[in-house]
């Protein structure tokens, strides 16, 4: 019991330190804004007299065609904002009063990674509320099972792993720049591994309309199967795999529980100098 | 209390920070003393459950910090200032207490409250309680380490230089706030203030290159330099024998008052003086470095 309460007060207050020093609450939103943005934009396009089925179906096709930007910009920032989370508390000469109290390592790295993770989801519901209530006001209705499943399926877990990964893998480090470095290469190597897994096969000729105009060559699995179970997915778009980011979420999973693992161990070891 | 027996530490690199230390500690306040690199934080640390030994052992209120179980015990009875106490910038006084409390297990939330407001009282912080921590003041700041410490009424509370940066006033209040806590516990101040010592504790160690060359009480420090305190005054163009130890010098006028520590008379005009605290440790210090 006294464990989880540790969990809590650690998680709880890096959730404080998340708004008040606002780091990874300011990266997840600016990609959230970024998606919101673009998509509101191009859902609005010539939505007079169209009826309202209508525009809720031409909003989730906007969706579709935008979100593949937000893996990129979550795996791309958010890894460098969450990593000075431990970093820190050595930096400010924390860690030395933590280690006399009776605290277990892996305790103070459950509630570090839970905190930061709380601190991304809480910005991710933030934008999602704020998207919502713009998208209303100024396109229209919106696909709710779209939204739905699109927050449960990709952008929960990519914010949960990306948030961890930055805690995690910086945990050893002792100063903040190190850690912001260390995060960025993380997401640069995560935004590569996260593009092969959803990169479109080879398309035929006339895939390469659609290609061309959706502006891009990744696209979400999961939104690609919400849209096909509504028949929104364009003919010519090539049908939606799921074998690469099945391999890519059990990568993801592994390096997850190798980098905890060395986490731990490596703070578990510093306890014991 | 707190036992330590033939206890060395040796960094990685070979350095020997502490060397075959045996002491005991019981209730009331005991003054660590001695130069720097004399092993002071060292020992601070390995009792505080920071730092391994590299061989002997040491048993905190009866548990031995050699078990990774007992140290944990160990750590939930423990107050501890470290040297550099290290803040969270971005949160309140009050708030970092809480975590602090919660951390240290102090589960039920009115009670944590309550004993918080306490000791906000008992520092002199009540007023700037709900102050972000950024804009404390050095004083401040180790006052609020002061009262983290004592979170928990803890058994033993170990404090690592408190007063080290703080201008006088605060120095005073700092030192009588930790001379009431020792009346119920047991209080290891490490400093290189003499002054702390010799006002509020009852024991004292004084280590040097890793050893404890004296563990007695301040008076009985004092005993041993009786008889070789002398003051005298000099014109302003002459110096005393470079070979003696002058524990200061005062220009009054055209004159120079300088107070020596020698076995015999430095001067025809020389006067004994009553020793401090301060005169017996720099003699202690004296007789204990060759050359």
């Amino acid at each position: 019991m006294r464990t989880l309460r540790q969990i809590g007060a650690i998680a709880r207050t890096e959730v404080r330190f998340g708004l008040r020093r606002g780091w990874p609450v300011v990266g997840v939103a600016v990609a959230g804004l970024a998606v919101s943005g673009a998509t509101i934009w191009l859902a609005a396009e010539n939505t007079e007299g169209l009826a309202l089925s209508r525009v809720a179906e031409r909003s989730a096709k906007a969706l579709a065609d935008i979100w593949p930007a937000f893996p990129f910009l979550v795996l791309g920032i958010l890894p460098m904002v969450s990593a000075p989370a431990i970093p820190l508390d050595r930096q400010l000469g924390v860690d030395e009063l933590l280690k006399s109290l009776p605290l277990a390592s892996g305790t103070y790295l459950a509630g570090k990674v839970l905190g930061t993770v709380a601190a991304a989801l809480l910005a991710g519901a933030a934008t999602l509320v704020l998207h919502v209530v713009l998208h209303l006001a100024l396109v229209g209705p919106l696909l709710v099972e779209v939204y739905a499943l699109l927050t449960l399926f990709s952008a929960l877990p990519l914010l949960t792993w990306a948030a961890a990964m930055g805690v995690l893998i910086a945990s050893g480090l002792r100063s903040r720049r190190g850690a912001i470095l260390l995060g960025l290469l993380v997401g640069m190597v995560s935004l590569f591994a996260w593009g092969f897994a959803v990169m479109r096969p080879p398309y035929s000729s006339d895939q390469g309309y659609y290609v061309e105009r959706t502006g891009s060559l990744v696209r979400d699995p999961v939104l690609d199967l919400v849209l096909q179970k509504h028949g929104l997915l364009p003919s010519y778009a090539p049908p939606p795999t799921s074998e690469r980011p099945l391999y890519m979420i059990g990568a993801a999973l592994l390096v997850l529980a190798v980098t905890s693992a060395l986490a731990l161990l490596r703070l578990g070891a510093e306890g014991e100098t | 209390m707190v036992a330590v027996s033939n206890l060395s530490k040796t960094y990685k690199g070979g350095v020997r920070a502490l060397r075959d230390v045996t002491l005991e500690i019981d209730n009331g306040m005991l003054g660590l003393v001695g130069p720097n690199g004399a092993g002071k934080t060292t020992l601070m640390r390995i009792l505080a459950g920071l730092l391994r030994p590299s061989a002997g052992t040491v048993r905190v209120l009866g548990c031995d910090l050699a078990s990774r179980r007992e140290r944990q015990a160990v750590k939930a009875l423990l107050g501890y200032l470290p040297q550099e106490l290290g803040l969270y910038p971005d949160l309140t006084g009050r708030e970092f207490l809480d975590y602090i409390a919660i951390l240290k297990g102090l589960a039920d939330r009115p009670a944590r409250r309550r004993q918080i407001g306490d000791l906000l009282e008992v520092v002199g912080l009540a007023d700037a309680a709900d102050r972000r921590l950024r804009t404390y003041s050095g004083g401040m700041k180790r006052r609020l380490g002061v009262a983290q410490a004592l979170l928990g009424d803890p058994q033993l509370l170990i404090v690592d230089e408190p007063t080290a940066g703080l201008d006088p006033q605060e120095r005073v209040r700092l030192r009588n706030l930790l001379a009431d806590m020792a009346g119920r516990r047991t209080v290891i101040l490490s400093t290189h203030i003499i002054e702390d010592v010799s006002q509020s504790c009852t024991g004292l160690v004084v280590l040097n290159e890793g050893r404890i060359i004296f563990r007695g009480t301040p008076p009985g420090l004092i005993d041993r330099v009786r008889g070789h305190v002398w003051t005298m005054a000099l014109p302003g163009d002459q110096r005393p024998d470079r070979s003696l130890v002058v524990v200061s010098k005062l220009r009054i006028d055209e004159q120079i008052e300088y107070r020596i520590l020698s076995r015999t008379a430095p001067h025809p005009a020389s006067q004994p003086a009553t020793p401090s605290l301060e005169d017996a440790y720099i003699w202690l210090m004296t007789e204990e470095t060759p050359g």
